[in-house]
This record gives structure tokens, sequence and C-alpha cells, in this order.
């Protein structure tokens, strides 16, 4: 008869309680609970979580899926921008201090980066110009911190805090920008050029990792940054045009959202396609949460159709091993 | 892919679990209108989990065509200089034909 030790060289341990941490593949009998188990993959999913206390679409978020805030964006196509600002706990939505800045159809197309408690808001729409207006969150309300060089809305944003993130793409006052700056938490810097500068580009990770992805038309164009140079990178399989959602870095990122409902999964090199995908696919803007790891996220609003924003929200929760019981029949 | 349809509003968090996702597809369209898979036990016990309303593919287009229709009208609506601002306009909200 053909024995797990005949076939492994060695026979399967049996454990008073189950090992930790788990290694995927990993075998053991359990001799308290009488069970065979395994470690295995489990599968990435979605899950809705609480309602935003408002409908917006195209404004700014930062921080993890679990501390995050979501500030600016529009409560509807064309002109109700909003300031309003919300803390997320992983459970319930908290209403925060608006934005400082006025009026408030000015925190439309407002790019974030940071942490919950350390989130830069930079820049928006001015409707007859480009704002360079740049404000820091604290975890309660906003105060006003030196102006970027140059008025922009839309673009990208990465960076972990307030006095680390940079802004990208997007347009000024000329039309597209493929420029980037970098805020240290007082002044600004100018940084590389991307070789696109689409407007609705979306980014994560810190400012020396950080990984640009989606924007415009065709809506598959990547480009990592290591703090001083744009690399571009191999394409999103499939168009992400619009702000598409992303948490993670350079190395290691998932995008969602931006016109497809599955997510897309960076490894540093290649782009491969998660088993996972939103239940609600806003088809036009999405916020995005920038200081995520890759194996988390958070989709906070948008616009599916045009015209109103949502209140929905939906978390992401990464493939994990787990323990799985062996059963016969 | 065979699919039915329900209407339910979502209410946030427990709406659809990490354990319902991970079990069959739910899609979700205008008009808290869901796409689940038909013959499946676990979309069936989400629906009445979620008390949702059954639609036929008829009534559910129906919906979406009717919510479409509106965004489109607005959009239709907007003075030109916003249909052709690259983030204000966007775009005119194109037809969602369901499966």
């Amino acid at each position: 008869m053909t024995t797990y030790k005949g076939i492994n060289g060695f026979a399967v341990q049996s454990v008073a309680s189950d090992p930790s941490p788990l290694d995927e593949g990993q075998v053991w009998y359990n001799n308290t609970t009488y069970a065979f188990k395994l470690a295995a993959l489990g599968s990435a999913s979605w899950a809705t979580a609480a309602n935003l206390p408002s409908g917006i679409g195209s404004g700014a978020a930062s921080g993890t899926s679990t501390a995050a805030v979501s500030f600016g964006g529009n409560a509807t196509v064309p002109a109700t921008g909003s300031v309003a600002t919300n803390s997320f706990n992983g459970t319930a939505w908290t209403a925060n201090s608006n934005m400082t800045r006025s009026p408030s159809y000015y925190g439309f197309a407002v790019k974030g980066a940071g942490s919950q408690t350390a989130t830069l808001g930079m820049g928006g729409d001015g409707i007859s110009t480009n704002l360079n207006l740049t404000e820091e969150f604290t975890g309660s309300s906003w105060t006003s911190k030196t102006a970027m060089p140059v008025g922009v809305r839309a673009g990208g944003a990465a960076g972990t805090s307030s006095s680390a993130a940079i802004k990208f793409g997007g347009l000024n006052d000329s039309g597209i920008t493929a420029a980037t700056v970098a805020f240290n938490g007082t002044t600004w810097t100018s940084g590389g050029s991307m070789s696109q500068g689409p407007y609705f580009y979306s980014g994560t990770g810190p400012s020396t990792a950080a990984l640009a992805s989606g924007g415009g038309s065709p809506g598959t164009f990547v480009e990592a940054y290591n703090g001083s140079t744009w690399t571009t990178k191999s394409n999103l399989p499939s168009s992400r045009g619009s702000n598409p959602g992303m948490s993670g870095n350079s190395s290691a990122a998932l995008a969602f959202g931006g016109g497809q409902a599955q997510n897309s999964i960076w490894n540093g090199t290649s782009w491969s396609a998660d088993t996972a995908s939103l239940a609600n696919n806003r088809t036009d803007s999405q916020m995005n949460a920038t200081n995520n790891p890759s194996t988390s996220g958070i989709y906070i609003g948008g616009f599916y159709p045009a015209g109103s924003g949502y209140i929905n929200v939906e978390t992401y929760t990464g493939a994990a091993v787990t323990t799985k019981t062996i059963t016969t029949s | 892919m065979a699919y039915k349809y329900c209407v339910a509003e979502n209410w946030g968090k427990g709406f659809i679990t990490h354990d319902d996702s991970s079990k069959f597809q739910i899609s979700g369209f205008p008009g808290n209108l869901w796409q689940i898979p038909a013959n499946n036990q676990d979309a069936n016990l989400w629906v009445y989990k979620v008390a949702g309303v059954w639609k036929t593919k008829e009534e559910a287009q129906a919906i979406v065509d009717a919510i479409i229709a509106q965004a489109q009208a607005e959009w239709d609506a907007l003075p030109d200089a916003q249909k052709q601002d690259p983030i204000i306009g966007r775009q005119r909200p194109t037809a969602i034909v369901l499966e």
C-alpha cells in the first residue's frame, strides 16, 4: 500500500495544536481534534464595507483599508464639488473638518498621498485654472502648506506621509504635464519627468518606490519611480483609463477598478490576473488609497455611470495560507 | 455562463462578505441591480440573505437602460465647454447590455 512516508520520505507529524506560522503545502495530524490538516492558499476577495456618509467620486484618499481618509471629489458631475473629509477605521466612517480650500468646487480632481494622520491634499480643478493648493491633514483637521510650484489637477500622487510625497502627471495651465514634484513637509522640489503624463493616472507606494498606472487612453501605461527617475514598465493587461485604484509599491502592487472589475497583480516585473473582482465596477473616476500593502485595498465611491457619486465602499483581502481540514469519503 | 438578477440595496458592511465573493461572482450594475450565476445554491442563499427581489433579464435590462438614459440626458444637457473638458465632462455614458 502506498503511504505518505513512502511518497515523501517522512511521516506526517502528529501535533496537539495547529502549527504557526503556516507553510503552504504543509500537512499535519492534529491529535486534539483528531483531524488531518493542510495549509493551503485561500482565495483573494472583495467585500462591501460601511458606506460613505454621502456619495462622492473623483476625489482622493490616503492610508490603508483599515485606516483611511477620503476627501475632496464631486457629489455630482459636473459642478457639485466637495471638500468633505471622512476617516475610516475599518468598520465605520467618521466625519472630520472640511478641507481649507474654498469654494467647495475646488475639491474636484484633488490628489492625496500619505497616511490617515499625515496626508497631503494636492492641486485640484479651479474651474478656469488649475490649483497649486497644498494642504495637510493630521487626523482631524487640515492646515495650508507651501503651494505647489505649478497648479495641477488630476494626475497621480504617491508617498507614505505628508512629508514624503510626490505629485506627477495631470493637467496644468499649459496642458498635459509629465512633471513630478516632491514635497518634504516644507518645500517642493522638481523630480524626474514621466515619459507620458495622462490625466487620470493613479499612484501607489512610497515616494522612492512608487508605481503609476492607467490614465486616459489606452489606459495601460505603467511607470515606476525610484525617487529621481521614472522607468517604463510592462503594460497593464487591459485598460484602466479612469483613475484606477492601486495599492502596494513598485515591486508588489495591485490595480483595480478604472473600468475593469477584475484586479491585476504586479510582481515587480509583470502583471497577472487576480481571481478576485470588484462587485461594483465603477466605470468612471474613483478614489484610491495610496499607502496600502498589495495584499489589501480599498475602493471608495466613484461614478457609475457618470453623474452621481457612489456611497459604496469595498475592501480587498489578498490570498493567504489558511488551514484546511482533510476529509475522506 | 447563465445568470440571474435581483435588486437589493447595498447597505455596506456585511452586504457582500469575503466568504460570499470567494464562493461566486457578484456583479453590480446601476439601480442596485446584482448579477449572480444561475443554478448556484450559494448565490441563491445570498439573494435571500440580502432580501433581494428577483428580476427577469428583461426587467433587469430595463432598470439599467432607464438609469443610463437619465445619465446620458444629463450629460447631453451640459454646456459644450464642459463636455470638452477632459475631467469635468468625462465621457457620455454608454449603454450596458446584460449577459
